[in-house]
């Protein structure tokens, strides 16, 4: 049987932002063009983001987001669990060439009225037939890193 | 009440004298643990039995684990991958008291025909100030070597044609 490679990631940073505020945008699951910039910005390296459509009921789980990249490709993650007093969500998004088996989770810790810190932690495999693990890795690293947390900050200082 | 939740990540890993596949199979035997579960002898956390609501290969497939301490631990298997032999489940809120929005993963890699290697994550959350984060996670990385120690008495068994 072709072996599979293992990820585990785990990142952390440090918002300006009350926990209920970000918590707010966290959980509101296709809003994420409120704050995703482009790579000019300070964004993700790669594909743009083109839309994001919301397949689902918003608070209630599970929901989907359908994300529309400009390189046409689609990625649909899907909010499974959402725990709104501890600040827990868990996601999973659906398997592609190069990677099965996703699954994340973000949690915020309050740090005081106005800052928090967010963490996102996942798990996946990378296909036999991908030469670089470290390169898939990476393109994961560099979207919690420039996507989600840069992204989360702009938007918090505006 | 609580203050803050505790967040836990619970990790561990370990070699079974096995084939991947034959590990596997049992690990997707959901309400088969007391196959392969230590006896009261080798462990304190010891089960009654167990309920399947679902069906054997069905996703999702709920065990309720009953266990002699008096409550029961339910935990749904919700996704299987079979190429890459990884599984992921959750368990319902105080499955084990104490312990909330509890998801794990457990992966089994190839190591050689009679070899492999189990892993274990799980991430979750310490709502409650009268139990500490440090301790549930030493109980749930505990509760890992249990399910090794068990499968590595099955497999032994197995071999001596004892199973």
């Amino acid at each position: 049987m072709a072996k599979f490679s293992r990820v585990e990631i785990h990142k952390s940073e440090h918002i300006k932002a009350s926990s209920g505020d970000l918590w707010s945008v966290i959980t509101d699951w296709a809003g994420i063009q409120r704050w995703w910039l482009t790579e000019p910005e300070g964004g993700r390296p790669g594909p743009g983001l083109l839309s994001c459509e919301l397949l689902g009921t918003p608070d209630i789980t599970p929901r989907t987001r359908r994300i529309s990249l400009d390189n046409g490709s689609i990625v649909e993650e899907t909010l499974l669990h959402q725990n709104d007093q501890s600040r827990r969500i868990y996601y999973n998004m659906t398997p592609n060439a190069q990677v099965q088996s996703y699954f994340a989770t973000m949690f915020i810790d309050e740090v005081d009225q106005n800052s928090c810190i967010l963490h996102v932690s996942s798990c996946f495999d990378v296909a036999p037939d991908v030469a670089d693990v470290d390169a898939v890795k990476s393109k994961f690293e560099a979207t919690y890193e420039k996507a989600l947390f840069n992204g989360l900050r702009a938007y918090f200082d505006k | 009440m609580f203050s803050k939740p505790q967040r836990v990540f619970a990790t561990n890993k370990g070699i079974i004298e096995a084939p991947a596949q034959a590990v596997w199979d049992l690990l997707l035997d959901w309400d088969g643990i007391l196959k392969s579960w230590p006896t009261p002898t080798e462990t304190k956390f010891n089960i009654l039995h167990i309920d399947l609501h679902g069906g054997v290969d069905q996703i999702p497939r709920n065990r309720h684990v009953h266990m002699a301490g008096g409550w029961t631990c339910s935990e749904v298997l919700f996704l299987a991958n079979h190429a890459a032999r990884r599984i992921y489940y959750d368990m319902a809120p105080n499955g084990v008291p104490g312990i909330h929005n509890y998801i794990a993963t457990t992966f089994v890699d190839e190591l050689g025909p009679e070899r492999c290697e189990m892993g274990f994550n799980s991430n979750f959350d310490i709502l409650e100030d009268k139990y500490d984060g440090e301790t549930m996670r030493k109980h749930v990385e505990k509760v890992y070597d249990l399910i090794m120690q068990g499968y590595r008495g099955y497999f032994a068994r197995q071999r001596t044609g004892r199973g």
